[in-house]
């Protein structure tokens, strides 16, 4: 199977990457002959970044739940993968999704280049290179050059390109260049007025392309001409006004614009990418909170990562045709951007363009469907009804078990909270009233009642019972992925009149 | 929906379809009776029902050989509309016209005794004379009589009147006196009743039928008057066995009644006894083959006898044995049995009573049609002229006399049979020929005391030597006489 | 068939849920007190037990095979129906003929044995009932019912 490698550079890739993972998870799947693996690798320094953290955890319990059914059962329909997994090495690479950026921890920047050790003239140019205040974890104004990097390069970028210059040292880079296969791909994801990302884009892509003058691995060939796409996130949100912050709103349309220079030359200018995806929305609306890094930074789920992450959909279902490289530059590179079809401050299904809707309606109302009845009813339906009771039997013992327990249920529950911040968001993203009846469940979709009967749980379970109906299932857990894709993506189709 | 149309338009045609033909019978049968009458277009309808069909319960309606039994049918109809509340009698329910060969005609040869022992009876305020003229009348219209030929008789027939038409009827009447008879002639002191008998008997064919009306008390005079009864009945013996053996189809019906007696009575000394005044008994005998009394009975010229009689008898060749339709009771019962097989008159499942006043005893009632028998329905009330197979078994009898029990329809006697030991066997209930038990209440062995003895005057000496003189040539006591017989098998 | 019924009514003679009498009167003893060539009750009333209790299974099984009334206690609840609505039937049929005194008259027939009979065919009905549903023959076919049973979902 060929890989799709993502490098998911600072909050932003983190946060990208979640949404990736909930549209995996809700069977969305680039309609491309060829299936491709993900391996996900996030490169951010800020280890207690929640969001880091957050979708950790999320692709581990994704992961388990794929091991656990297999593919093609509607739901979670994609690989992904550790690079551990992926290489048989014996070097140890650890088994977590995790780029481990060496020396940032509690170092400050200073020594981190060694600055005492520097030639007086040197120490000069450094001194320049590097000017300015900034602001450390305690609050306290510092000089750049004394900032420790354990909370990321809070919006440096020129710190944060010297740092992750060691990428390409990296195992996990010769990991990635050893393994590389003429089919693989490559997706970058980025904000650009960050301080991790506005870095470590440019960067990455350098050391890729230029993987031929790299003596650490061997079979360059491949790499130098992978196929590489990348999403760059403009300003999208708002933060509060903390004059005790490094990080201040003013700064990032000035940021964005010395960032998108330094592009045009090193990126856009000299066909590094074969397709770049811009993504930016001008609404100033509800402002985060100003956390530079250290209580966690965990921004609300927003639009923007999600629309980002169908920019990743589109990659792989470009053909290899229109990406194709010689000599480690993109023949035909592809520009793009992403709209909607109604400008509204709260997204609903309908004020996206057909293409978008045709891709994400029906799954993601499906797999909202499944949290809500799993949430709602299943616990009154668990030993009643034949879906339940039919082999393999989806009992008590199973839903106390941990496969439900844990890895299920926390993922629906992250799933729930990416909804309610999306909605919550401005620009917000709520499709879906999460609370209501069952007949509401998707705003601007009126249901078609039957004769006799509402769309209530007494249909959802006649559904389930329908479906489970002769099927032979090879386990529990499969049945219950896999019978409730086949029940909601039927209700929603016969009910809401959702087009597939 | 689809589903539940479907089901119920196929339960509706089972439902419809399996009603049994007996039974759509019996409707058609309840709409036809709405106007009070089977006319012979329904009548033909409601046969059309079962001409054809296998239906158990049409075999009920047909002889052992299928074809349709009419008489059972209109009995079945009268008890169903009876049960049905409708009351239709027999006269509404249309026939088809009896197949019995009508046979040709027949002379009717009254023959009327006119010795003086008469005399009493042709008083005027006789209601014997009235009895007389409108037997006569009647046997004028009778549709198979060819001429009536009207006589007297004491030692010989004397002819009266041949071909008798209405004003001879009334003159004959008219001269039913003491005066006439002597004017008439013959030896009227005496009376020889086997003469006379024998004379009847001589003139008895299929073209003519004898009619003779007697007070049919014998005189034996000063002779040994056991002797002389003797003698009679000896003579009467020979003369209807030799009458039989020459025409084995002779069959005989006499009948008793009763009329005003005024005047002198003679007992068998032949001495006189003056002004007696009573009602005294006296004899009508019909002699003829057994087409013409069936006739007779068909034309129920018995039933048109003014003032009725009193008693009949019917001696008649025993050819078949008569099997009547009758019918096991469902209840009154004493004990327990299936009614499985009833109809086809195997008892099955008997088991004897548990009950405290009947321990131990087993007993069931039979409904019996003798409407067919030429017998008299008294006849058949006596359990005398019963033979049962198991001497173990009791029997009553009863006439039915309730018309609006359904059950009891189209019969008119029950049978009731007990007995302490029950087992399986099969009995057979005869009815047996003999003279029936009102012959030996009748028969006087010492008539002097008539003045004063009132059971005498009821009687007429030596009568059952007369009638056993007859009885025996046609029911010999050597054999067993069954005229009737009914079989019922009883299992446990 | 009319034996068929009539053992199965009168359970076999081991139990005799009221008199002979009726058991003759059911049979079709006719009004004449002559022989069994009235209406055979006991087949028509077998026949209808049959057909409405299947006919009342499907429509808990098949026609409206709701996913809320699939649990034991709905199959009860039919039950319920089917023996009271055959007991009616047994019931009423006798007890109007027994009013119309539309029968022999030589049979004993009372209100108890109409109630018996009653009874007895309601009996037969919860069993016939309990004999569709239980095996999974025919429920398989059944959506939402197919594994309900009187003792469980």
């Amino acid at each position: 199977m060929a890989r799709l490698f993502i490098f998911a550079i600072g909050g932003t890739g983190s946060r990208v990457l979640k949404s990736l993972t909930m549209l995996f998870a809700a069977g969305i799947k680039p309609s491309s002959q060829r299936e491709f693996e993900i391996v996900p690798i996030i490169i951010d320094p800020h280890k207690s970044n929640e969001d880091l953290k957050r979708t950790e955890r999320l692709l581990g319990n994704y992961q388990s739940i794929l091991n656990e059914v297999g593919l093609n059962n509607g739901f979670f329909n994609t690989k992904i993968t550790t690079l551990d997994k992926l290489v048989a090495s014996e070097n140890r690479i650890s088994g977590s999704f995790t780029f481990n950026l060496q020396q940032v921890a509690n170092t400050r920047f200073k020594d981190y280049i060694d600055f005492n050790q520097l030639s007086e003239p040197n120490k000069a140019l450094t001194d320049i290179l590097f000017s300015g205040k900034s602001i450390n974890k305690r609050g306290e104004e510092v000089d750049l050059l004394d900032i420790e990097m354990d909370i990321g390069f809070v919006g440096n970028p020129n710190i944060g390109s010297v740092v992750l210059n060691q990428f390409k040292d990296s195992k996990e880079f010769q990991e990635v260049a050893n393994n590389f296969n003429a089919d693989d791909r490559i997706f970058i994801i980025s904000s650009i007025f960050g301080g991790t990302g506005a870095a470590g884009f440019p960067t990455i892509l350098k050391n890729i392309r230029d993987a031929m003058n790299n003596t650490n691995i061997d079979g360059r060939g491949f790499l130098q001409d992978a196929k590489i796409g990348a999403v760059t996130a403009l300003p999208y949100f708002n933060i509060e006004k903390d004059i005790d912050s490094p990080i201040q709103k003013s700064d990032f349309i000035g940021k964005t614009k010395a960032a998108l220079y330094y592009y045009k030359d090193n990126v856009t200018g000299n066909n590094s990418v074969n397709s770049l995806y811009y993504i930016a929305d001008d609404y100033s609306g509800k402002p985060y909170k100003n956390d530079p890094g250290d209580n966690g930074q965990k921004n609300d789920a927003h639009f923007v990562e999600l629309a980002s992450a169908l920019a990743i959909i589109d990659f792989l279902e470009t053909p290899d045709r229109d990406l194709t490289c010689v000599g480690g530059k993109a023949v035909n590179p592809i520009y793009k951007e992403f709209g909607i079809r109604n400008d509204s401050a709260d997204i609903k299904l309908s004020d996206f363009e057909d293409n978008t809707e045709r891709k994400i309606s029906l799954r993601l109302s499906q797999f909202t469907l499944f949290r809500k009845f799993l949430n709602e009813h299943a616990s009154s339906a668990w030993e009643k009804q034949p879906w339940s009771m039919g082999q393999p039997e989806l009992n008590k013992q199973f839903f106390d078990d941990s496969f439900y327990r844990t890895n299920v249920t926390e993922f629906l529950s992250s799933f729930g909270d990416w909804l309610m911040e999306m909605s919550n968001n401005k620009r917000g993203f709520s499709p879906f009233n999460l609370d209501s009846n069952l007949d509401s469940l998707v705003k601007d979709k009126t249901v078609k009642p039957g004769m006799f009967s509402s769309v209530d749980y007494g249909l959802y379970d006649d559904r389930l019972n329908k479906h489970s109906k002769g099927k032979t299932y090879r386990s529990s857990s499969q049945k219950l992925i896999s019978l409730f894709f086949k029940t909601t993506e039927d209700i929603l189709i016969s009910k809401f009149g959702i087009k597939n | 929906m689809k589903k539940l149309h479907l089901i119920s338009l196929l339960s509706a045609i089972i439902l419809y379809s399996c009603k049994s033909e007996f039974s759509q019978f019996n409707e058609e049968a309840l709409l036809f009776a709405n106007d009070m009458r089977i006319d012979q277009k329904e009548y033909e309808k409601l046969v059309e029902h079962f001409k054809t069909s296998d239906e158990k319960g049409f075999q009920t309606f047909k002889t052992l050989d299928g074809k349709i039994d009419n008489a059972k049918v209109a009995s079945y109809l009268l008890k169903y509309f009876t049960a049905k509340k409708l009351t239709l009698t027999p006269a509404d329910i249309w026939q088809p016209e009896t197949t019995i060969a009508r046979g040709e005609k027949f002379n009717i040869n009254v023959f009327l005794e006119n010795s003086a022992s008469i005399d009493g009876y042709v008083g005027d305020n006789s209601s014997f004379k009235t009895t007389i003229f409108k037997l006569l009348t009647d046997l004028k219209n009778f549709p198979s009589a060819d001429s009536l030929n009207l006589n007297y008789i004491n030692t010989k027939p004397i002819p009266i009147k041949v071909s008798a038409s209405r004003d001879d009827i009334d003159d004959f009447y008219k001269r039913l006196n003491p005066a006439d008879f002597k004017s008439a002639g013959g030896m009227r002191g005496s009376t020889d009743i086997e003469k006379m008998l024998k004379l009847l008997l001589d003139k008895s064919n299929e073209r003519n039928l004898s009619v003779f009306i007697s007070d049919c008390v014998f005189s034996p005079g000063d002779k040994d008057a056991k002797k002389y009864l003797d003698g009679q009945y000896a003579s009467i013996y020979n003369d209807f066995t030799s009458a039989k053996n020459a025409n084995p189809d002779l069959s005989i019906i006499v009948l008793q009644c009763t009329a005003r007696f005024e005047g002198t009575y003679f007992d068998y000394f032949d001495l006189p006894h003056q002004n007696i005044n009573t009602e005294r008994p006296y004899y009508i005998w019909f002699i003829g083959n057994s087409i013409q009394i069936k006739n007779l009975v068909d034309y129920k010229i018995f039933n048109l006898i003014k003032n009725g009689y009193r008693n009949k008898m019917v001696i008649q060749a025993i050819r078949t044995v008569n099997q009547p339709n009758f019918k096991i009771l469902y209840r009154p019962r004493i004990g327990e049995f299936d009614s499985k097989s009833l109809a086809q008159g195997i008892i099955s499942g008997a088991t004897p009573s548990e009950e405290n006043q009947t321990k131990g005893l087993f007993g069931f009632n039979i409904a019996v049609d003798f409407s067919q028998s030429l017998q008299d329905v008294n006849y058949f009330l006596d359990t005398t002229n019963y033979e049962l197979s198991d001497e173990k078994y009791s029997l009553k009898v009863e006439a039915i006399t309730d018309n609006n029990n359904a059950a009891l329809t189209g019969f008119t006697h029950v049978l009731k049979l007990q007995t302490k030991e029950l087992n399986d066997e099969t009995i057979r209930i005869d009815i047996v020929g003999k003279a029936p038990s009102w012959v030996y209440a009748s028969t006087s062995l010492n008539d002097t005391r008539i003045e004063s003895d009132d059971s005498e005057k009821q009687k007429t000496f030596g009568f059952k030597y007369l009638v056993d003189g007859v009885c025996d040539a046609y029911y010999p006591k050597s054999k067993s006489n069954t005229v009737t017989s009914i079989s019922i098998t009883i299992n446990k | 068939m009319k034996e068929f019924f009539a053992s199965l009514y009168e359970w076999f003679g081991v139990i005799p849920l009221y008199s002979r009498d009726m058991g003759d009167q059911l049979r079709g003893w006719d009004i004449t007190c002559t022989d069994y060539i009235a209406t055979p009750w006991y087949v028509y009333i077998g026949w209808i037990m049959i057909i409405l209790t299947g006919f009342i299974y499907a429509l808990q099984y098949h026609i409206i095979d709701n996913s809320r009334l699939n649990k034991k206690m709905h199959w009860w609840l039919f039950a319920l129906l089917i023996v009271a609505l055959n007991f009616l039937i047994a019931f009423t049929i006798p007890f109007n003929t027994l009013q119309a005194s539309d029968y022999c008259n030589q049979l004993n027939l009372s209100v108890s044995d109409c109630i018996g009979f009653g009874l007895s065919n309601a009996v037969w009905s919860l069993i016939l009932f309990v004999i569709i549903s239980t095996p999974p023959l025919i429920r398989r076919f059944s959506t939402n019912c197919r594994l309900t049973t009187f003792w469980k979902p």
